[in-house]
């Protein structure tokens, strides 16, 4: 069917035309709503950005905490495989010896 | 007819609608922010952030206390539904009783803890179980590298991570920092939603450096317990001082504190030494006594007093020499440590002036070590002071002494008379003192390198340099029942080098069995950890 707008019309005493007084208004009306639109529209997509990056944030913070706990893991790791107890334990099942004085030789100057 | 049904039909449309824009004004504009509230309250929890705890370090950088976050499980008892369920399926992972759990889960509590500080492995297995109303909440756990490494010195910290003894309660304010708040929104399972909403950011705690060496430490505490198996004593304290600057490199203790346990830690029984735990210093005061005599002009140190052949008998009460000397020079009898010449010339002092010699060394008063609940002593008023008060303060009796006091005297000597505060945090300032007279002191000096060499020191001597030092035997006192035989405070206090010293190291050994001597259990401690630290340091400075 075809739309009401579109339909020929068959009446002589009837013209098809545009309403150029209304113009003016509609332009001014576009020029004033298309901006409101457009940063409407802006104002969507920043607080989407805010949002998405806010996420990210959380992401990345939440990932370096995870990151720094891990790095204090391996550093509480480290600092037992190196203590002096464990170090000296190894050594003595190894037969290992702590040295008399008189045993040392310090070596002087280059 | 119709007009007017349709006026009364517009009129009532406009009545519902009116009250419909009512409600809506009501809810968005009049009581908005109070149902915003409500949803909020509903949906989001505002946390306490509790700040990541300051490092404790020592001296060369090594991390002996340190925070890690771990998780802790949760549950929010109105969400669970089916509290068998969770129980069982909780127990294996959490390795408590079913029926634990369950008891918990049916609190009338909003938030009931199941579980602190797991393991990471744990908290994953139960995050992935998604059980209803469980939920994780992370927190900060104390780890101590060293294991129990400078166990008591360092303290300990409870569940809510705040120091409980030791260095931690003593700097907790510095090592605590201040908690923040932070906002948590709930899903419908209860479920944390962190959107990173902090409302006031934690400030983290402030790192604590620390004047111990961990190497010290060790071979001190490798001493302490060796040494404890070896005398059958109650408990051993060994300290290391550098008398320079009063900074502790070493405080061990045996039997061993484990920090990372606060239920064995405050329940262990056995005092630091340092700063809590008494007890008389026996002959170890008496390089104070020949100090003030000589201050006074009261003896020479080569006059000749008579030793009485190791009795003598003072307002009836008898004092006694572990060696009979006839006559002997007061110099020999501070390297012998004759009680019956230091009774006599504690008898010479001016008690008053005694009196206020041994509070200008500290005795009787704080020391202001930085170790928490620090004791007086014991130092009786000068009122209470008896006839032979001065006699027997001259044998290091009648008086109770703190390590931290005796250490404390003791830098005076070794530094050319002016003591120092002893400490263990590297940010505070040396406190120095003058108390003692330098002249005197280079005397002393000498006299105290003899002990080391012929007198009762002779066990802690070492092969590759002299050493200053002093032996100290002191029967223990019993409320009620005086001096028990067999029960002593056997201790040596010695420093090196002589000139210039680096080291000053107490021994002290509460009541050990057999022999106890201080020159006997304590002295040949004292030369053991002094070669070790020597090659250590040697080749360390290498």
């Amino acid at each position: 069917m075809i739309p009401l707008y579109l339909r020929p019309v068959d009446n002589v005493y009837l013209r098809r035309e545009r309403d150029t007084r209304v113009i003016p208004f509609l332009i001014a009306s576009l020029l004033v709503l298309l901006p409101a639109i457009l940063l409407l529209l802006l104002l969507v997509h920043w607080q989407n950005e805010i949002y998405k990056i806010g996420y990210e944030l959380s992401v990345l913070e939440h990932n370096r905490a995870k990151l720094e706990n891990r790095k204090l893991s391996l550093l509480a790791e480290k600092e037992h495989l190196s203590a002096p107890a464990r170090l000296d334990q190894l050594a003595m099942e190894r037969g290992l010896v702590p040295p008399e004085p008189e045993q040392v030789v310090i070596p002087s100057g280059p | 007819m119709d007009r007017k049904r349709l006026i009364i039909f517009l009129a009532c449309l406009s009545l519902w609608g009116a009250v419909i824009l009512w409600r809506l004004a009501d809810l968005q504009l009049l009581s908005g922010d109070q149902y915003a509230n409500d949803v909020l309250k509903a949906l989001q929890i505002e946390i306490e952030e509790t700040p990541r705890r300051g490092m404790i370090y020592d001296r060369e950088g090594r991390i002996l206390a340190m925070s890690l976050t771990v998780p802790s499980i949760c549950a929010y008892p109105p969400f669970i539904k089916d509290a068998d369920d969770v129980a069982s399926r909780l127990a294996p992972l959490l390795k408590e009783r079913p029926e634990n759990i369950r008891k918990s889960i049916l609190s009338p509590r909003q938030f009931v803890w199941l579980a602190r500080q797991v393991s990471p492995s744990t908290g994953d297995a139960i995050f992935r179980m998604k059980l209803r109303g469980v939920g994780i909440r992370y927190e900060y756990k104390r780890i101590y590298p060293h294991g129990l490494l400078a166990g008591k010195v360092l303290g300990t910290v409870g569940v809510d991570h705040h120091g409980l003894g030791g260095l931690e309660y003593a700097w907790d304010k510095q090592l605590s920092g201040v908690p923040g708040r932070r906002i948590l929104l709930k899903d419908a399972r209860r479920n944390d939603i962190d959107l990173n909403m902090l409302v006031t950011a934690p400030i983290e705690g402030r790192d604590l450096h620390t004047s111990i060496d961990a190497v010290i430490q060790h071979l001190a505490e490798k001493e302490a317990i060796l040494a404890a198996g070896n005398t059958g004593c109650i408990d051993i304290s060994i300290t290391v001082m550098d008398p320079s600057n009063g900074e502790i490199l070493a405080h061990a203790l045996a039997p061993p504190t484990d920090p990372s346990t606060p239920a064995t830690y405050t329940t262990n029984g056995h005092p630091d030494w340092l700063a809590k735990g008494v007890y008389e210093p026996g002959s170890t005061l008496k390089p104070m006594v020949a100090s003030f005599a000589f201050e006074e002009h009261r003896v020479d140190p080569l006059e000749l007093i008579n030793g009485e052949n190791g009795v003598f008998e003072y307002k009836g009460k008898r004092i006694r020499d572990h060696e009979p000397y006839g006559l002997i020079t007061f110099e020999d009898a501070l390297i012998h440590s004759s009680n019956v010449v230091f009774a006599k010339v504690g008898m010479r002092l001016t008690p008053e002036r005694f009196y206020r010699r041994l509070q200008e060394l500290g005795f009787g008063d704080r020391t202001g070590i930085d170790l928490p609940g620090e004791e007086r002593g014991l130092f009786p008023r000068y009122e209470d002071w008896r006839e032979n008060t001065p006699a027997y303060m001259a044998l290091g009796q009648e008086l109770a002494v703190t390590n931290a006091q005796l250490i404390q005297a003791y830098s005076a000597l070794a530094r050319d008379g002016s003591s120092v505060v002893p400490h263990f945090n590297r940010e505070l300032a040396p406190i120095q003192r003058r108390i003692m007279d330098a002249d005197h002191v280079a005397r002393l000096k000498m006299i105290l390198v003899e002990v080391t060499k012929r007198g009762t020191g002779m066990n802690a001597a070492l092969a590759w340099a002299p050493v200053a030092g002093k032996t100290g035997t002191a029967q223990k006192p019993i409320p009620g029942q005086g001096y028990v035989l067999g029960k002593y405070v056997s201790s040596f206090i010695g420093w090196f080098p002589v000139e210039e010293p680096k080291y000053l190291i107490l021994v002290m050994l509460n009541e050990p069995r057999g022999r106890f001597y201080g020159g006997d259990v304590a002295a040949p401690i004292f030369h053991r950890l002094a070669d070790a630290i020597c090659i250590r340091g040697e080749i360390h400075e290498t």
